[in-house]
Parts: C-alpha cells; sequence; structure tokens
C-alpha cells in the first residue's frame, strides 16, 4: 500500500476541505491559540530571584501547562518528581539534570516521563532557557527531602495570573484553551 | 517509608482539604459532573442504524475526546473500523467479542484499544450488548470491501447527538460539553 512521501499539495492557497462539521467546529470547537514572542502576550514572571517562568499555555481539562523556563546564571530548580508526562526543547544556554548524563543545549529535545524525580542544574555563564510542556502534577522537595508543594495547572496559572493583578496587567485569553 | 494501606479517613463528613488554588479553579474549571446513563433525562438513545444506539455521555473539543454507550439490541456486527487514538471501554450487559482476538467480554469487563488497531465487532448474545466507553481520537470506517467510508471522531459523535435531539425537538444538555 502506498503511502506519502511528500506533502501532497504545495499550492501556495487554502484548498477547500470537505468538512461536514464546520457549523459545529464553530460554535462548539476551541480555537487554536498563538502567543507572540512579546512582553505583552506574555511577560516573564519571576521564580525565585534567578529564574522566571513565560506562560503559553493552560488547558485545566487535561491539568496540561506550557511555558518557556529561564534560568539566568547558573543555578539549580531543585529535586523535583512528575506524575505525569513533560516533553522540553532547549532554547538558549544548556541545562542538564544530576540525574542524567546528557546536556540540553538549543535545539535538542528531551522528554520525562510519570515517576521520574530530577534536580535541574544550569552551568553555562547565562543560564538556560527551554519550552516545557507538561502534563499532571509536579511535586517539589527541599534540600532534605521534605515535600513542599506540589504543582500543577493551577499552581501555573496562579503565578501568571498573580503577576498579572500586581503589575495591572490583563491575563491574555490566548493562555488559557 | 510507609505508605496508605487503607483509606487514611473513613469520617462520613466534608474535610476541608487545604489547596491554595480554590478560586481559580472555581472561576477556569470546567467543574465535574454526574450524567445519568440508566434514564434518557440527560442523553437520549440515539439510534446507531436498525440494530445498534448510541446514548452520549460526554465530549472534550479540546482533546478529541467522547463517551458514550454503545447499545446493540440483538446479535449484530460493527464493521471493521480502524482507531487512531486510545479506547476504554466497560461491557455492561450482553457480551461481545472482535473477530481479531480470542476473548469474550462480559459485564464488568474491561477493553483497552490502542492507536494503529483495526478490528471487527461482533455480538453473538440473544440480547446484544451494552459498552460504555470512554474514547479518544478518530476512528475510520471501512465498507465490507475495505473501502474507506468515512472519519468519526468526537465533531461526529457531537453531530450525532445534536442531530436528534434537534430532530426531536430535546433540548442539548451542556453537561455533555467537558
Amino acid at each position: 500500500m502506498g503511502t506519502m512521501t511528500a506533502p501532497p499539495s504545495s499550492a501556495y492557497k487554502i484548498v477547500d476541505i470537505a468538512e461536514p462539521y464546520l457549523d459545529l467546529i464553530r460554535r462548539k470547537g476551541q480555537e487554536g491559540t498563538y502567543v507572540g514572542s512579546s512582553d505583552e502576550e506574555s511577560p516573564w514572571v519571576p521564580f525565585g530571584d534567578n529564574a522566571a517562568i513565560r506562560h503559553l499555555a493552560f488547558d485545566v481539562r487535561q491539568n496540561v501547562y506550557c511555558n518557556v523556563l529561564w534560568i539566568k546564571s547558573p543555578g539549580v530548580i531543585g529535586t523535583h518528581k512528575h506524575r505525569g508526562p513533560v516533553w522540553a526543547v532547549g532554547l538558549e544556554g544548556s541545562f542538564r539534570y544530576l540525574e542524567y548524563d546528557w546536556v540540553c543545549r538549543p535545539g535538542d529535545f528531551i522528554t520525562e516521563t510519570p515517576g521520574t524525580a530530577h534536580t535541574l542544574v544550569t552551568d553555562d555563564p547565562n543560564g538556560m532557557k527551554a519550552l516545557f510542556w507538561m502534563q499532571g502534577a509536579n511535586e517539589f522537595y527541599d534540600a532534605d527531602g521534605n515535600h513542599v508543594e506540589t504543582l500543577d495547572v493551577w499552581w501555573f496559572m496562579n503565578h501568571y495570573e498573580s503577576y498579572c493583578r500586581e503589575h495591572g496587567l490583563t491575563p491574555n485569553p490566548q493562555l488559557y484553551l | 517509608m510507609t505508605v496508605m494501606e487503607a483509606p487514611p479517613s473513613t469520617k462520613a463528613e466534608i474535610v476541608d482539604v487545604p489547596f491554595a488554588h480554590r478560586e481559580i479553579v472555581a472561576r477556569l474549571s470546567p467543574g465535574g459532573r454526574y450524567i445519568d446513563a440508566q434514564s434518557d433525562v440527560d442523553s437520549p438513545w440515539v439510534p446507531f442504524g436498525d440494530n445498534a444506539a448510541i446514548k452520549h455521555l460526554a465530549f472534550d473539543v479540546r482533546q478529541g475526546i467522547f463517551s458514550n454507550i454503545l447499545w446493540i439490541k440483538g446479535p449484530g456486527v460493527i464493521g471493521t473500523h480502524l482507531h487512531r487514538g486510545t479506547i476504554m471501554m466497560v461491557c455492561l450487559e450482553g457480551s461481545v467479542k472482535y473477530l481479531e482476538y480470542d476473548w469474550v467480554a462480559s459485564p464488568g469487563g474491561l477493553i483497552l484499544e490502542v492507536p494503529g488497531e483495526s478490528h471487527t465487532l461482533v455480538t453473538d448474545h440473544p440480547n446484544g450488548v451494552k459498552l460504555f466507553g470512554w474514547m479518544q481520537g478518530p476512528i475510520e470506517f471501512y465498507d465490507d470491501q475495505a473501502n474507506f467510508v468515512e472519519t468519526t471522531d468526537v465533531w461526529w459523535f457531537i453531530n450525532h447527538y445534536e442531530t436528534y435531539c434537534k430532530a426531536n425537538g430535546i433540548p442539548l444538555n451542556p453537561k455533555l460539553y467537558i
């Protein structure tokens, strides 16, 4: 059986695709979102003194949250444990986990799976930026292994909205799936 | 390190669980819900051919999820179809099998199906089968000559529900839309 080996159309135009549920999709569907790179569309929200998070998407139905983590100079995000899956792409600088033998650099792709706990470190003089897509609970521990707090979509949303409130910013509806 | 071996409280009393984001949950969560499946109050049986009907229970358009009860009323077949997503079903009444597998599902049994599988659903039970399903992603249906006929996904299921409701003057139940 043949299978596509190249895009079947390279026409520089919108092709009208048969869609029997167009009205329904318009009425009940959720539009895709666009969040540009400007601070107006989503600001850097401090996460401690040396890090910030730029929130990009929240899906409360699936407990999914997507953001860019920025650690500004060599530093650590202490040991935390995931109860759901994570995907990430390195954007700037580099980071690694004390538990693994790889280093994630710009363009590199990583996944993290439920049940894994690890300790994020950047040794790069300029720190790191990476895009994270995360699902489910993320448990943070202190340096003695005591559980401190479980983060999920609600924590991330609150982190974003609290900052917006304090700075008189209107939350960007494009972040809410 | 100790682990829980029994529920830590059996008190029939609401305990105020500490959670820092109650306000934001109240504002933005779609909320859990109960949909009655024993009656037609929340959702009617919508015919699916002469010998089958579907009671739609939930739609999540963000993840392409749909949940329903499939009822095949007597011995019958739902022809070969291919899944692109993940399916979880529980047999509620009667029995069901797939021509491709060696098991027969009976009430209470759990059926899992994964992306890439195609199969042919058969019930030989005199009373047919009722199956509760929680399904994600497209299902591609083929005719008996293996010609592709249609891809059904959350939109087909919503349309199936809404078309029947419109035709029968039944108000749409907002509870079905997660």
